[in-house]
């Protein structure tokens, strides 16, 4: 019953953000757009982190990956040597980023934690060295960019249009990711970020949840990847770099990875800090960097974790 | 022939620095199970400390002091961040390294600016020791590896002949058994936490000016001296520095090879026409050469060229 209405919420909620751009600037519009990427970006990154107990430092790399790809086909669709709708050239990244989850997931998988942690941290690094090398693929420094193509009475030429586009795979994203959680296999995944051993012993392998988890984590971020090669119509070498792992990361634990919602509000919050603080202050990252060390030190559940905890205060007082 | 030697020179001196930086690591990961994701930051403070002590006075007080800051930095990020963090278990442990990492590269930009300092070669060490046929070979880089000789020496007695060293050993097999035989394991875990912060900031003193002192210096570094560990086996010292020769040779062999890998493959009866990639010089592979290899350990042998147990 009480999905029922987390479902209902999604549904106004969506219905709302729908009618946005009829009352905000295409600046603002823009804020919202890198929100949505972040928000399935980070949730995808959760599906590893909070729901299966694997801390990754490397999961740039699907993004990263998936934006690449998407970028490609869309410079083939340029050359018209490949057909596809530009509201489905997202999950061109989702598929890649699903294919990496698989074949990275073969080295990652094998054990957790801290080693699960350092061979994540070292194939993001091989990848973002090799997209320094590699410049036929990777377009060097620059990096690779392309055109969006209209489909039907849609142009894409302007940021509301992206925007819906964006929005409507954020709901598809969040949806289904939500489902994944309500599952058997989301539990399993539960159990085995709780208590790995039983689990083994009720009949599952490790290693192939690990592998699963793996495979819809980097679907979603490849996919958030595509996402952002549509947004920016552009891809460049730092999207598959430490840093944009280490901002996913960040995003996850400010908002709090324990509770399903966590990292949306740590999406949204350190998107909105770049955005803004950027502007104003050179050294905006030493203070994410530095909310980072205060809420691991203090606040191990994030921003989430607060909330919950001044709600249910409150519910005591009342 | 001279390529040879000299390559092989540097490549050993490279492998010591590698193992200096890399042995604290993999004790501390070792003793405590963290994963130090800092380490590589203290490293970089070394060498910035050692930048500012060398302008104010000279270069061996700045050798001397600089190492004993960031242990005693080192040791007080053990006493107040980690034994902190512990309770919430080793994720919130790798975390907290991994955000302190991030904080220094912004805290260093902020204080030294984004651009290489001027931390240069004292001009007293900066003369020709000896000519290898026709190349010369620096008296400094002839001290760095004198001083990580000694360090070695000093590390291996530290651990194989003191007190200390076998509560230390005792430690790395089981912590808890430790404690309850009535030692301090929590000091001695900020005792070694320290040592191993200090040793890579003295990593960083020697190589600061030899390389360039920048903010990107502890990413360059950090991540190698992660696939060090992974190679030669978590927690073990030899493996280290079995892994640290290793992969200083292949980097800085591959760093001087200049030839692209389309060239060495042509005299292979294959067909490779179509496949553009292959064009890259072996010298701009030096960089993703230790991940290969890491990638091919974890397949082969996960436990690492010398590691005793799975983690």
């Amino acid at each position: 019953m009480k999905s029922k209405i987390n479902y209902l919420y999604f549904l106004i909620i969506g219905i709302l953000l729908f009618t946005f751009p009829f009352f905000l600037k295409t600046n603002q519009l823009m804020l919202l757009t890198q929100m949505g990427i972040a928000t399935i970006f980070a949730l995808s990154y959760n599906i590893l982190m909070g729901h299966t107990g694997l801390l990754s430092f490397g999961h740039a790399v699907y993004f990263g990956l998936g934006g690449y790809f998407t970028i490609h086909a869309m410079l083939l669709i340029n050359q018209k040597s490949l057909f596809i709708p530009t509201p489905f050239l997202p999950l061109v990244g989702g598929f890649f980023g699903l294919i990496f989850g698989l074949i990275i997931g073969v080295t990652t998988t094998k054990r957790p934690g801290a080693v699960f942690a350092m061979i994540s941290l070292g194939i993001n690094e091989l990848i973002a060295s090799c997209a320094l090398i590699f410049n036929d693929f990777f377009g060097s420094e620059t990096g690779i960019s392309a055109r969006r193509e209209s489909w039907l009475f849609f142009k894409f030429g302007s940021q509301v249009e992206v925007y819906g586009l964006i929005l409507f795979w954020v709901f598809i994203s969040i949806l289904a990711m939500y489902a994944i959680t309500k599952t058997p296999l989301g539990r399993i995944f539960n159990a085995l970020r709780d208590n790995p051993q039983r689990t083994q012993f009720i009949g599952y392998n490790p290693i192939t949840i690990r592998m699963i988890a793996s495979c819809f984590s980097g679907f979603f971020a490849g996919l958030a990847g595509g996402l952002y090669a549509i947004n920016w119509e552009l891809i460049s070498y730092e999207n598959v770099g430490i840093m944009q792992s280490a901002f996913v990361l960040f995003m996850v634990y400010i908002g709090g990875y324990r509770n399903f919602l966590g990292p949306v509000i740590g999406a949204i919050f350190v998107t909105f800090l770049n955005f803004y603080l950027s502007q104003f202050i050179s050294y905006w990252s030493l203070i994410i960097g530095i909310v980072f060390i205060a809420i691991v030190l203090y606040a191990p559940d994030g921003i989430s974790g607060l909330i919950s905890k001044l709600m249910s205060k409150k519910v005591i007082l009342t | 022939m001279e390529f040879i030697i000299i390559t092989l020179i540097n490549g050993i001196m490279y492998g010591f620095l590698l193992f200096m930086l890399s042995s604290g690591l993999t004790l501390i990961f070792g003793m405590m199970g963290i994963l130090n994701f800092a380490h590589a930051s203290f490293y970089m403070l070394g060498a910035y400390f050692a930048f500012q002590l060398a302008k104010a006075t000279n270069f061996w007080i700045a050798l001397l002091l600089a190492p004993i800051l960031v242990g005693i930095i080192g040791g007080a990020v053990e006493r107040f961040g980690l034994r902190k963090v512990h309770k919430h278990g080793h994720m919130a442990e790798l975390l907290f390294t991994f955000g302190l990492a991030y904080l220094t590269v912004d805290i260093v930009k902020l204080i030294w600016g984004k651009l290489p300092v001027d931390y240069k070669i004292p001009p007293k060490l900066d003369f020709t020791l000896l000519t290898v046929f026709t190349t010369n070979f620096h008296m400094y880089k002839a001290l760095v590896i004198i001083i990580s000789i000694l360090i070695f020496i000093g590390l291996f007695l530290l651990i194989r002949k003191t007190k200390i060293g076998m509560i230390i050993q005792a430690a790395l097999f089981n912590p808890i058994m430790v404690n309850e035989l009535g030692h301090n394991v929590s000091i001695i875990f900020m005792f070694v936490f320290a040592i191993g912060c200090a040793m890579a900031g003295l990593a960083g003193v020697v190589s600061g000016n030899l390389f360039t002192t920048d903010p990107n210096m502890a990413d360059r570094l950090g991540l190698i001296i992660f696939v060090v560990v992974i190679v030669g086996g978590l927690g073990s010292l030899t493996g280290a520095f079995v892994a640290s020769l290793l992969i200083g040779l292949l980097q800085t062999f591959a760093a001087s090879i200049d030839l692209s890998i389309l060239e060495i493959l042509k005299f292979l009866p294959l067909p490779l026409s179509g496949l553009n990639f292959l064009s890259i010089k072996i010298s701009q592979t030096s960089e993703i050469l230790p991940f290969i290899l890491m990638i091919f350990i974890l397949l082969v042998r996960p436990k690492g060229l010398l590691g005793t147990r799975e983690t």
